[in-house]
């Protein structure tokens, strides 16, 4: 049913028969308006619009009649002008030309000055509907003048009247002579003067009382019986007439309807599609078409006055008939562009005018940005000063002016700072966020666009660091898992070669190398799979609360009998309280068995080990220092690096992985590992946050 | 006379272990893959199994499940991986101990030693429930009448301090103790919170008790909270 509806011939079709109905509607409309009254009101010809309008026209004529009459009474002659006059309307209602029926007489006395009827035929019984009026008339014969004038007095506060008396002279006439003042017609109303001409006793004065109808049934052929004719007409088929407009008008409606929900859109394609017409410029279109109207306007004008004027005949049918469907076409295509248009949003920008203004802006734009920047303030600024002199010629303005500037210096710093957001959360560890450059003025556009660019590269180098972190992680996980292997062999031939009887110490010593150092080997092998674990943080740590304190001491215990084959002496130094922290045991045990096989490894004979632990504010401090046996010729930087050692420590037995796996462990347990070397003096110090001590109670301790 | 089926891809690994195996005085079969591992086991009466992880075709992982299936005989994983989540695998899918490689001969041995002990005496030990003064676990048996310990059936000599802290242990086996509460209890004199005494102690006990010191298998180091008693 879509397709179908989409489909460009059922839209053709559709359009034409919207213009049909259209205009044929708009007509029968028409028609049907001009005949309102005969089809609502229903009650026959004498009630009608028409006939009203006829005795209307009539009355008139009776009117005047009445007036030249009455004149002719007052002045005992009429003119020349006046008396044919007096004759063409005495022949017009003439009652043998005539359906209208009228008398007129003195209002005060009843007495018959004309009438068209015979002379013994009352009204009643002549016309439908008896119809009076009254006609009032008044004359100055010129000797009398009648001008009279009102002053204001605006101090006294009343109103004064002059009045022109019949010798000419002016008569004052207060509010006060009111006897005086009503000779002349006038009453005073509290506020100003009243005039009745009948109590004027400078006028001559009559009222007519005139008497009206329509002889019925209708006598004469006149324009009464050509409306009769044509409205017993029109009642015979106004019914059809209404019913054909009301179906005409209501398929139009439908029909355009139709037109405008699948206005654009067609059944192969997506979303809106614009045809030639709607690509032509919406001003340019609608000048045209407007035009067009007009034109066509024009040239049904006289075609409605010949209709008017001798009846329909097929000239001007047919005639009507085209300048209609031309306007129809007018309005109905630019109705659908304009739906079309506003669809595809491109009711604005599709116009002449819009082009004009846009290629002029752009070629500002582009000049302005050719610019260099202290050119584009320096202009701005210069800019700026010529609109405030210019709105400072109107005081209005100035404010509006201001305000607009203000609003553009806000606008142009929120964005600075969105740019500025943006940047430091690209920095912040975020280097995949974009700031959103839309709306943005153009140099802060491109200053997000570049940051936007600075953070892919940054954020393509840290996914390719990781990548390489993890692959070489790998790498050494896989080499060292490789490297076991053989190993196994080693140490076990190696061990067999030594329970084999041999007698020559040569030998003897030669295995006793070996021996060291396939030990060596398992031990770097392991070391260099803990060290590259525990840098790329594929270990899994267990936080939980545990003392420092006591897991020193376990450590001390461990190392008690090396220490002691190293002669060196450990010195302790505990806080008086418990220090607890949250670390995991296991790889907090790893630091520190690496910090002191370190001390037993590299101290000088014979010195003490200092092993303390310290409270600083919130912190818990541990820290290890011992004299070194050899100089310390590298910065403790670089000895917590991979695979670095003294250079001295080469030949010791030791991976060089110590330090650095101990720096890794304890940042993986959110510690902090630091390195200083004074002179021959090394410590290393690991901190970590203080943790809550345990709430619980411990339970009862079982006797032994 | 017990029977060791040796299983590992490499053949210089399985010959060193039958070497010493042999020396002990025990039987070997040696097989070289997993498929070849499940075939010996039909045809021997296999008392204890060695085996590799990492093998062609039928990897050490799967070769223990299948195992499992018909056989309850202690199987020793040997192990270049030293992640623990390969451990936790092994032992989850049927295996009783493991050893990481490159491993001593001599833990092996031990290890071996052990596990036959705990597999074979297994119906002995349910026996001798009326010598209330005995404590066992694992391997360990404490004998408070006679102050004996033995650990997989042969004697130790113990001092009496960590005679002492073995018996505080083993009697609240998985209950963690702090240095100073085992110091206030064996020595029985108030701590003052500062001595390695007690961890130095214990890590002569567990040289004495475990077979590997390093990584004990009774005496558990709880790093920063105590030492405690593995159940097992």
């Amino acid at each position: 049913m879509k397709q179908l509806a989409c489909r460009l011939a059922v839209k053709v079709i559709a359009f034409l028969l919207a213009l049909g109905t259209g205009v044929g509607g708009v007509w029968a409309s028409l028609f049907i308006l001009s005949q309102w009254d005969t089809l609502w009101t229903g009650v026959g010809y004498y009630s009608s619009n028409s006939c009203y309008q006829y005795m209307e026209i009539r009355f008139h004529q009776v009117s005047e009649l009445a007036r030249l009459l009455q004149y002719q009474n007052w002045e005992a002659k009429l003119s020349y002008l006046d008396q044919k006059r007096l004759a063409d309307l005495e022949y017009d209602l003439d009652a043998s030309r005539t359906n209208f029926r009228f008398s007129i007489r003195r209002n005060d006395t009843g007495a018959l000055i004309y009438s068209n009827l015979e002379d013994s035929t009352p009204m009643e019984s002549s016309v439908h509907t008896v119809f009076r009026d009254s006609i009032s008339l008044a004359y100055n014969d010129g000797t009398q003048r009648r001008q009279d004038y009102f002053v204001w007095n605006g101090e006294k506060q009343y109103y004064l009247l002059y009045v022109v008396l019949e010798d000419g002279n002016e008569q004052l006439i207060t509010p006060s002579d009111a006897a005086l003042a009503a000779q002349y017609g006038y009453t005073f109303n509290g506020n100003s003067w009243d005039y009745n001409q009948a109590q004027d006793t400078r006028l001559l004065y009559v009222e007519l009382a005139v008497e009206y109808g329509v002889a019925s049934p209708l006598e004469v052929q006149d324009d009464f019986w050509d409306s009769a004719q044509d409205f017993n007409e029109y009642a015979r088929y106004l019914p059809a007439m209404a019913v054909l407009t009301a179906v005409l008008d209501l398929s139009c409606v439908l029909l355009c309807i139709f037109l405008f929900r699948t206005a654009g859109r067609r059944p192969d394609r997506e979303g809106i599609v614009l045809s030639r017409f709607d690509r032509i410029p919406l001003d340019l279109l609608l000048l045209l078409e407007i035009w067009a109207v007009i034109l066509l306007l024009a040239g049904g004008d006289p075609m409605s006055v010949a209709l008017n004027a001798n009846g329909p005949s097929t000239d001007v049918v047919v005639g009507l008939a085209l300048v209609s469907c031309g306007i129809g076409l007018c309005l109905l295509s630019s109705l659908l562009t304009l739906i079309v248009r506003a669809r595809a949003h491109t009711l604005w920008s599709n116009t002449l005018v819009w082009r004009l203004i846009r290629v002029l802006g752009l070629a500002v734009q582009s000049l302005v940005r050719s610019w260099p920047l202290t050119g584009r303030t320096i202009a701005f600024f210069l800019l700026y000063l010529l609109g405030t002199f210019l709105t400072g010629l109107t005081l209005v303005l100035i404010p509006v002016y201001q305000g607009l500037v203000l609003w553009l210096l806000c606008r142009w710093t929120i964005q600075w700072s969105r740019v500025r957001q943006g940047a430091e959360q690209i920095l912040g560890g975020d280097p995949s966020f974009k700031i959103d450059t839309k709306g943005l003025y153009h140099d802060l556009a491109e200053h997000a666009r570049q940051l936007n660019d600075l953070g892919d590269t940054i954020s393509q180098a840290v996914d390719q660091r990781i990548r390489s972190e993890r692959f070489r992680a790998e790498l050494i996980t896989n080499v060292s898992h490789d490297l076991k292997t053989p190993l196994t062999s080693i140490i076990n031939y190696v061990d067999l070669l030594k329970k084999e009887p041999i007698d020559n110490p040569q030998i003897q010593s030669y295995i006793e190398v070996l021996t060291r150092k396939s030990l060596r080997l398992k031990k770097l092998t392991e070391d260099l799979v803990e060290a590259s674990k525990a840098s790329t943080g594929t270990l899994s740590v267990h936080l939980e609360r545990l003392s420092m304190v006591q897991l020193v001491q376990q450590a001390l215990g461990e190392f008690e009998e090396k220490f002691a084959q190293s002669g060196l002496t450990p010195v302790t130094l505990y806080p008086k309280e418990e220090v607890w922290i949250l670390a995991d045991g296991h790889h907090l045990w790893r630091v520190i068995d690496n910090l002191l096989s370190n001390c037993n490894k590299y101290a000088l004979e014979g010195t003490r080990v200092y092993v303390e632990i310290a409270r600083q504010e919130e912190k818990a401090v541990f820290s290890v220092k011992n004299i070194s046996r050899q100089q310390l010729n590298i910065p403790p930087e670089q000895l917590m690096e991979r695979f670095v050692r003294g250079d001295s420590s080469r030949t010791t037995d030791g991976s060089g992985l110590g330090l650095s796996i101990a720096r890794s462990l304890t940042e993986l347990q959110q510690g902090q590992f630091d390195l200083s070397i004074d002179g021959d003096l090394f410590k290393a110090t690991v901190t970590f946050h203080l943790a809550p001590p345990p709430e619980d109670a411990q339970p009862p301790l079982p006797p032994v | 006379m017990y029977t060791i089926l040796i299983c590992d891809d490499d053949k210089d690994i399985v010959s060193a272990l039958d070497i010493y195996l042999t020396s002990e005085g025990y039987r070997t079969v040696k097989a070289y893959d997993g498929l070849e591992a499940l075939k010996e086991a039909e045809h021997h009466t296999v008392d204890l199994i060695l085996m590799d992880i990492m093998m062609p075709g039928l990897d050490g992982i799967r070769t223990t499940a299948k195992l499992r299936e018909k056989y309850n005989v202690p199987i020793i994983l040997l192990t270049a991986k030293s992640e623990d989540a390969d451990k936790v695998l092994g032992l989850n899918i049927g295996a009783d101990d493991y050893i990481t490689k490159p491993f001593n001969p001599i833990e092996v041995i031990a290890r071996v030693k052990s596990q036959l002990r705990r597999y074979t005496s297994l119906g002995g030990k349910s026996g001798g429930g009326e010598n209330t003064k005995l404590l066992t676990n694992g391997g360990i048996a404490l004998d408070d009448s006679a102050k004996s310990v033995t650990v997989d059936g042969d004697q130790v000599n113990l001092t009496p301090l960590e005679y002492n802290i073995l018996l505080l242990l083993l009697k609240n086996p998985g209950r963690v103790f702090s240095t100073s509460q085992i110091y206030e209890l064996v020595w029985n004199d108030p701590s003052l919170g500062s001595e390695n005494t007690v961890a130095v102690h214990i890590r002569h006990l567990r040289e004495k008790i475990e077979i590997d010191p390093a990584n004990p298998r009774y005496i558990k180091v709880v790093w920063g909270l105590g030492y405690k008693m593995e159940k097992l």
